[in-house]
């Protein structure tokens, strides 16, 4: 019982990093009905801009801001110039436009970094026991940076003007340009704020081992995986269902096997499909899909 | 007839040419390939690598427009057949069998899959995509005893089953070409016949597809399961070819390219499969020198495709030429849309006759009893209760909002109620059937917006909805083929000249004509409709109105919702008003003319005494 409250402890660590993921994915979503596969990709150029200013001798604090803004940047330049000239009602054509890009960061990392994998620099070290866990206090920082970016993101669509517009654009775009939001402006922010969070989980998966091209490849697995869960349009519901991928991910690889984790997710997944097709939160298979 | 011979012969053309060009083809490659010294072994190694993806690119091409469904992960189908190929061939087993296992798994767990996301929208198909390819991976990785892990693994020789000697490298190009060969021509069948037709309706009309008994779910499972298993053919070919495979070749990184090959290539058209699978073999082929190059080159042309030729370069261009030479000819192919001229009696009694013969008059009534619905805290139905007697119409009327279209919904199996304490046909319980379940027991439905399949033409619109009722009713009382009742239903609903027009081509009434038309091809017995006159100018309401007539006369029930009152009060025997959700009165038309209830409903509170207002 001792070892499986562990392991749930160590899942539900995981597990925030794909549920802040999940939340990326979701709000880029939400604004513009865009499943962003090039997210990953976007937020590891973030943390390698960030990894060369460093080496200029920039203190390692200003890493998590630089990667932010870049991740940022990035995001809104592709929403402006490849997401919005196709037009509306390009669902599939802005999901393979953002696999394109995604390939194109791909090889410019590799050409401007190399393909090598490179050291992160550490930034606080020793550990404590949680549940019997020995845990790096780099991990729970981690983990604590995350829960505050989704404490941060829950306070802006809750309670900031721009976060309501956000909404009313994501429940209805054309009632919300009825009412005066700007639907572009709208759109900017979410990718903004979107692949900035995700850049944000870069940073972390960064500190905690080290950077390379696939760096993000398995966090999206699970954060994709927690949407599924969760529901495309849902925001709690895509942070609850990361956090239920990490556990289960955990007891999977503990308990059964320990080489075969994507699959036991994805058959877990295909398994609550069956049985819950609307997602285990009951959100609609994305009904404006 | 003319309909019949039009569409086989359209059939027999396109698949002739198709086929005798791929034969054809594939004949002079052959010669060539096998023609002592003609082409190098580089060369041919090229193509065979070329024709084996346009095995999968042709599939992932024929799934993406014809189901709408975007596959991520189809490696994981190509890798099925490839370790399949590779652990029974050294076991000296014939390549044909091989071949026939790879199908069967691929398809069965296509299937599996598809039915687990094909209830959800198609992105979600193409995340659940994404993670199949990823999984397979996981597994090529570690299931080392069949996959020897990371290594890789050798391929045994090639035998075939009446052969026993095994296949040399040529003969491993003549599986290839055989193959691609038998895909084209899979592909054409499927895609330009009955399943392809199916295929288009539900992804452009989820709903109205249902309408009509398709079931998307299923479909969309079928789709990808068979596209699963084309693939997987092109997995034992490149078994063979390489004569070793290594888990690279099953890599997302080759899955992502495969699809934005396909998407550069151009969606739908063989064409750009093999515009794509080349793209797919000499990109990196001619880049290999430097890492990353083909990374830059998929993924910069799969931008600039999208921005500029949003359909892929072969249909994009293939567009561009057809608009260039249409230009010089347009004024003609402007369409004049015919006029119906006033309608004779003899037309009118036409049409009246076709009706009886399609529809089997109605021998059940229609119950809703305590029916609600809640959208959130939003009720939308309150404990609403009509009925239907067998071959009358009711007449629902309502403000907006007044909850109409949520009702049909629930008749038609799109919306469950949150709480009803009967909803039946004659005995049968409909809550209990799925939206082709109620098509079964005779329900049709027309929509507001008319909901056509965009990517069918106008006759085929019918030909499908009649087809589909072939399928329900084995023993229907006319003998005639679903050919037969589109032709007629073309003619005397007066779309002759509209027939092969797609639906936007033509203006709103006719699309409406052609939904009712779709409605009357399924032999339904009970008729839902929804706002059959919105939109409609006085002809094409006079056109509705013959109809509606026709099918009161063939004994059908009707339950009719429109805003254009008067031709309710017109049509109707009874008439039930809805105002919030509620049943405000029920009546005949006569009643609910002058009931005060209603009058206020529809003039509003401030004209509470509308005798007074009026003579003011």
């Amino acid at each position: 019982m001792h070892d499986l409250l562990s392991v749930i402890f160590s899942g539900l660590v995981s597990g925030s990093l794909y549920a802040l993921l999940g939340l990326s994915i979701v709000i880029i979503f939400r604004a513009t009905d865009v499943v962003n596969f090039a997210i990953g990709d976007i937020a590891t150029i973030g943390v390698y801009v960030a990894i060369s200013v460093i080496s200029l001798g920039v203190p390692v604090v200003a890493a998590l801001p630089i990667t932010f803004l870049v991740a940022g940047i990035i995001g809104v330049g592709v929403e402006r110039f490849m997401i919005r000239p196709l037009g509306p009602g390009n669902m599939f054509s802005a999901l393979i436009i953002t696999m394109g890009f995604g390939l194109v960061l791909q090889a410019l990392i590799g050409t401007i970094w190399g393909y090598n994998p490179r050291p992160f620099p550490p930034i606080i070290d020793g550990n404590i026991t949680v549940f019997g866990v020995a845990i790096t206090y780099q991990k729970l920082l981690a983990t604590g940076l995350a829960v505050v970016a989704m404490l941060l993101i829950t306070a802006l669509f809750n309670w900031t003007r721009i976060g309501l517009a956000m909404r009313a654009s994501a429940e209805d775009h054309f009632a919300a340009r009825m009412i005066g939001i700007k639907s572009t402006r709208v759109a900017s922010l979410a990718w903004f704020l979107g692949c900035g969070l995700a850049g944000v989980t870069a940073f972390i998966m960064a500190a905690e081992s080290s950077v390379s091209v696939a760096l993000m490849a398995m966090v999206l697995f699970r954060a994709f995986a927690g949407v599924f869960l969760g529901g495309l349009t849902n925001m709690i519901g895509a942070a609850a269902g990361g956090m239920m991928i990490g556990i289960l991910d955990n007891v999977a690889g503990s308990y059964v096997s320990a080489s075969f984790r994507d699959t036991m997710v994805f058959a877990v997944i295909v398994v609550i499909l069956f049985l819950r097709p609307s997602g285990i939160l009951g959100a609609r298979g994305g009904a404006r899909v | 007839m003319n309909f019949e011979n039009h569409l086989s012969r359209q059939l027999v053309k396109k698949l002739k040419l198709i086929q005798i060009g791929a034969i054809l083809g594939a004949g002079i490659i052959l010669m060539v390939l096998l023609g002592p010294g003609l082409v190098g072994s580089y060369m041919s190694y090229i193509i065979d690598l070329t024709l084996i993806y346009a095995i999968g690119t042709i599939s992932i091409s024929m799934l993406a427009n014809y189901a709408g469904i975007w596959s991520i992960g189809h490696t994981a189908f190509l890798a099925i057949g490839a370790y399949l190929a590779a652990n029974l061939s050294v076991r000296g087993i014939s390549v044909e069998i091989i071949i026939l296992l790879g199908i069967i798994i691929s398809l069965v767990l296509g299937v599996i899959i598809g039915l687990s996301a094909g209830r959800f929208a198609a992105l979600y198909m193409a995340i659940l995509t994404l993670a199949l390819g990823l999984v397979s991976n996981e597994i090529i990785g570690r299931w080392q005893s069949v996959t020897g892990g990371d290594q890789g693994i050798t391929v045994g020789p090639a035998q075939l089953f009446f052969s026993n000697t095994p296949l040399d490298t040529n003969g491993h190009i003549l599986i290839t070409i055989v193959l691609v060969t038998l895909t084209f021509l899979v592909v054409t069948l499927i895609t330009k016949g009955n399943l392809g037709r199916r295929w288009l309706a539900i992804k452009s009309q989820r709903m109205a597809s249902m309408s009509i008994g398709l079931k998307p779910s299923l479909e969309n499972a079928l789709a990808f399961g068979i596209s699963g298993a084309i693939t997987s053919t092109a997995g034992v070919a490149l078994a063979f070819s390489m004569m070793y495979i290594s888990p690279e070749a099953f890599s997302i990184a080759i899955a992502t390219n495969l699809l934005l090959c396909t998407v550069v290539g151009g969606v739908g058209s063989i064409g750009g499969a093999l515009l794509g699978a080349m793209f797919l073999v000499l990109v990196p082929e001619m880049a290999r020198e430097v890492q990353g190059i083909s990374a830059y080159v998929f993924g910069i042309a799969t931008i600039l495709v999208l921005l500029f030729l949003p359909k892929g370069i072969v249909p994009g261009i293939a567009q561009r030429l057809k608009q260039w030479t249409n230009k010089s000819s347009s004024n003609s192919t402007s369409f004049v849309a015919a006029t119906v001229d006033n309608l004779t009696d003899s037309d009118y009694e036409n049409l009246s006759c076709l009706v009886e013969n399609l529809l089997k008059p109605a021998t059940s009534n229609l119950i809703i009893s305590g029916l609600s619905v809640s959208f959130g805290g939003v009720r939308a139905l309150d404990n609403v209760s009509l009925e239907v007697p067998p071959g009358s119409v009711l007449g629902l009327i309502g403000p907006n909002g007044a909850g109409k279209t949520t009702l049909l919904n629930v008749l038609s199996g799109y919306v469950k109620p949150t709480n009803v304490e009967a909803l039946k046909l004659g005995k049968t319980d409909l809550t209990r059937l799925a939206p082709y379940g109620r098509v079964k027991q005779g329900f049709g439905r027309t929509f507001q917006h008319a909901e056509l399949f965009d990517e069918l033409t106008i006759e085929e619109n019918i030909f499908l909805a009649a087809q589909q009722s072939k399928k329900f009713h084995n023993n229907s009382k006319t003998g005639t083929s679903a050919v037969d009742i589109a032709e007629k239903l073309i003619d005397n609903l007066w779309l002759r000249p509209y027939a092969r027009l797609y639906p936007g081509e033509v203006p709103f009434g006719v699309q409406k004509v052609t939904d009712i038309a779709r409605a009357l091809a399924t032999g339904a017995q009970v008729i839902v409709m929804d706002e059959p006159f919105s939109g409609l100018d006085a002809e094409e309401r006079s056109e509705v109105r013959s109809i509606l007539k026709a099918m009161k006369n063939a004994g059908v029930s009707i339950l009719i919702i429109d805003h254009v009152v008067q031709e309710v009060l017109n049509i109707a025997d009874n008439m039930v008003v809805l105002d919030f959700g509620r049943v405000l009165a029920t009546g005949t038309p006569e009643d609910i003319k002058s009931n005060p209830k209603v009058l206020e409903a529809y003039l509003g509170s401030a004209l509470k005494d509308g005798k007074e207002v009026l003579s003011n």
